[in-house]
């Protein structure tokens, strides 16, 4: 089983098969319209059946190299800086209209932090103010963008 | 003389004091964001095109085409000093850059960088002012079938010059192209794949795709490394290379240039092959007796490509202003700026808006003299920037991602979309299935259904019209071709030696 977790083709495979499908599947609840006048499921269809034959080959492909996947080195997923990085990502999109672009900042560079090897709190608080006053004067001063700087503000 | 007379309307555009500005401010910001490992020139466009949104079109465009100037020109710095190329591009620069800052002639390697640039650039600017207005007349006689075939040659092209498998390639641009239907459809009014999410009826928006791929993605690679970087401690050395760097060099300028142009100009084509072809061509001219061995300092490995992703960098503006079909996912950016701006990319440009049109080629010189009078004395400031350990340059690189897709459309919904997309774009790069073809399919997906659909429409519903237009039937043939010869053992073989450069 562990084998065929490290064979790349055949996991993109059945990722094409899974979203081809799934556009394929969608598809057919617009109209579908005929070939002088196609209906807004026409293109997507034929995309969705494609992408997902095509995941039949890559993973087929992958099958039949599965001798040669079993040896080699594992994908190695790493997931703990992807989820870390992801949570900020969407906080800072929470926090930046509602408190404002400071608190942003500081949300996303002291939690992304935490996803580097070898982190230094001192450093990490230093470019925190860079950027905030890099940025505040940049994007709000500088180009004047409408943006929420404080919470009060 | 009309190539003068335009060229003068141009550089009159382009030589105003703000447009000047522009440029400078353009290649120095691109440099700067550049220069940083890790990010290559469409992260950087993406991130930096809010800084021009307030501009009037013209300088906007100007100020944007510094921005991938001075990016690809950055990408080249990181790969010289510290063996980091940004961008695929510049791999092969590192190759022998690198090994050249490590014998102490980093200068050389930098200024020969930057001076076959300046030429290629200088030459290939001319080429596109030369072939622009008569291709852009012929491109008026393209026809909605001849469009799609067009788009269909660009992307199959697109393919072949991706590296790994072939399948999952073309894969990966069928998933762009439903990706880039996502939202209302046009004709029909339906919102397609929005799931309710009122955002996604005005569809995935290009740029928060690219950062999230293209920026937070490589992030998130980097990130599972560690450090592994050398830092970079030698001396820079004298900037000004010998006269016999310039013997040596001048041949593979010349060389890097003209194949870059040609190369530039294919869809799907651009900087990245031509950087690669052109490595390849001086390696085997040069034969095994080259002294120093290519890849242990050979001064020609870094004039060659350097010259020649110039020279594309510059030429796949062909595709994109005279037939408005972006022709790599840099210029795809492109498209989105222009239509921020209102502008509708395409052949009718040159006559609507023959200001902007000449403006913008005009800048491309400017941008380029630009690059070798900034970067020359700037050497030793981003060095600096080089030191900065990487993990206090993600934290600033994800700021600026973040701030930068917000400022599109003042919504939070992107910056959630550049958080998916990042990790999807880790997810690809895990299973080796490269990103660059699903931009372009992205981009090219609605232009694609429509053209198809308004095609068939014309012909009831016949698709033979894609073989009775002869310029349709071309391209389609074109596009069988490649993929024959794709599918060609002997050939794959090659394909697959020229990607992996030792």
């Amino acid at each position: 089983m562990n084998g065929f977790l490290k064979n790349k083709d055949l996991l993109a495979g059945l990722m094409f098969i899974a979203i081809g499908t799934i556009f394929a599947v969608g598809a057919y609840s617009y109209q579908m319209g005929n070939a002088a006048r196609m209906g807004p499921g026409y293109f997507p269809r034929i995309l969705g059946f494609t992408m997902a034959a095509l995941g039949v080959l890559i993973a087929g492909i992958g099958l039949k190299n599965q001798a040669k996947w079993a040896v080699a080195e594992g994908i190695g997923w790493t997931w703990k800086p992807v989820i870390i990085v992801t949570v900020a990502v969407i906080l800072f999109g929470f926090a930046l209209p509602t408190l404002g672009m400071i608190v942003a900042i500081i949300l996303l560079t002291m939690i992304t932090g935490y996803a580097a090897h070898d982190k230094v709190y001192r450093d990490l608080a230093m470019i925190t103010v860079i950027m905030c006053v890099f940025c505040a004067g940049v994007f709000i001063w500088g180009l004047k963008l409408q943006m929420k700087l404080f919470p009060w503000s | 003389m009309d190539l003068l007379s335009n060229l003068s309307l141009g550089f009159g555009v382009a030589l105003t004091a703000t447009n000047i500005l522009y440029a400078l401010i353009g290649c120095l910001l691109g440099t700067l964001i550049g220069v940083l490992p890790g990010i290559g020139p469409v992260a950087t466009i993406a991130m930096l095109l809010p800084t021009t949104y307030a501009l009037p079109p013209v300088s906007a465009l100007i100020m944007l085409a510094g921005i991938y100037y001075g990016a690809q020109y950055g990408g080249s710095t990181t790969a010289i000093l510290v063996n980091l190329p940004g961008e695929s591009s510049s791999v092969v620069t590192a190759l022998d850059g690198y090994q050249m800052a490590r014998q102490g002639r980093a200068g050389a390697a930098l200024g020969m960088a930057a001076i076959g640039s300046f030429i290629a650039g200088s030459f290939s600017t001319l080429l596109v002012a030369a072939f622009a207005p008569p291709l852009s007349e012929a491109a008026l006689k393209f026809g909605p079938a001849d469009y799609f075939s067009l788009m269909v040659l660009g992307l199959i092209a697109a393919v072949v010059l991706a590296h790994g498998s072939v399948l999952k390639a073309i894969a990966m641009i069928t998933l762009g192209i439903v990706m880039g239907l996502v939202g209302t459809d046009v004709n029909s009014g339906v919102a397609r794949y929005s799931f309710d999410v009122p955002e996604l009826t005005d569809g995935i928006g290009f740029v928060a795709v690219a950062m999230g791929i293209f920026g937070i993605g490589e992030i998130l690679i980097n990130l599972e490394k560690g450090e592994a970087r050398e830092v970079f401690t030698a001396k820079v050395g004298r900037l000004l290379p010998t006269k016999q760097d310039f013997k040596d060099s001048w041949g593979a300028i010349t060389r890097g240039t003209l194949l870059g142009s040609l190369l530039g100009i294919l869809p799907g084509g651009g900087a990245l092959l031509a950087s690669f072809s052109a490595y390849s061509l001086e390696k085997k001219l040069a034969g095994p007796k080259a002294s120093p061995a290519f890849g242990k300092g050979n001064i020609r490995g870094v004039a060659a490509p350097e010259s020649a992703n110039n020279a594309g960098a510059q030429t796949s503006f062909i595709p994109l202003l005279t037939l408005g079909i972006p022709p790599n996912a840099v210029m795809a950016l492109m498209v989105g700026a222009m239509t921020i701006h209102n502008i509708q990319p395409g052949p009718q440009v040159i006559t609507a808006n023959p200001q902007l049109f000449w403006g913008l080629i005009a800048s491309m010189w400017v941008g380029n003299a630009m690059l070798v009078i900034l970067n020359l004395p700037l050497i030793g400031m981003w060095v600096q920037l080089l030191k900065i350990p990487y993990r206090l340059l993600y934290p600033m690189i994800l700021v600026f991602c973040c701030i930068g897709v917000y400022t599109v459309n003042n919504t939070t919904f992107d910056v959630w979309i550049i958080a998916a997309f990042g990790v999807i774009g880790y997810i690809f790069t895990k299973l080796e299935c490269e990103a660059a073809p699903l931009l372009l399919g992205f981009i090219l997906g609605p232009m694609m259904e429509e053209n198809l659909r308004r095609a068939m429409l014309l012909s009831r519903g016949d698709p033979m019209v894609f073989m009775q237009r002869p310029i349709s039937a071309t391209m389609l043939v074109l596009s069988l071709l490649l993929l024959i010869i794709l599918a060609l053992p002997a050939i794959r073989k090659k394909r697959d030696e020229t990607f992996v450069e030792e």
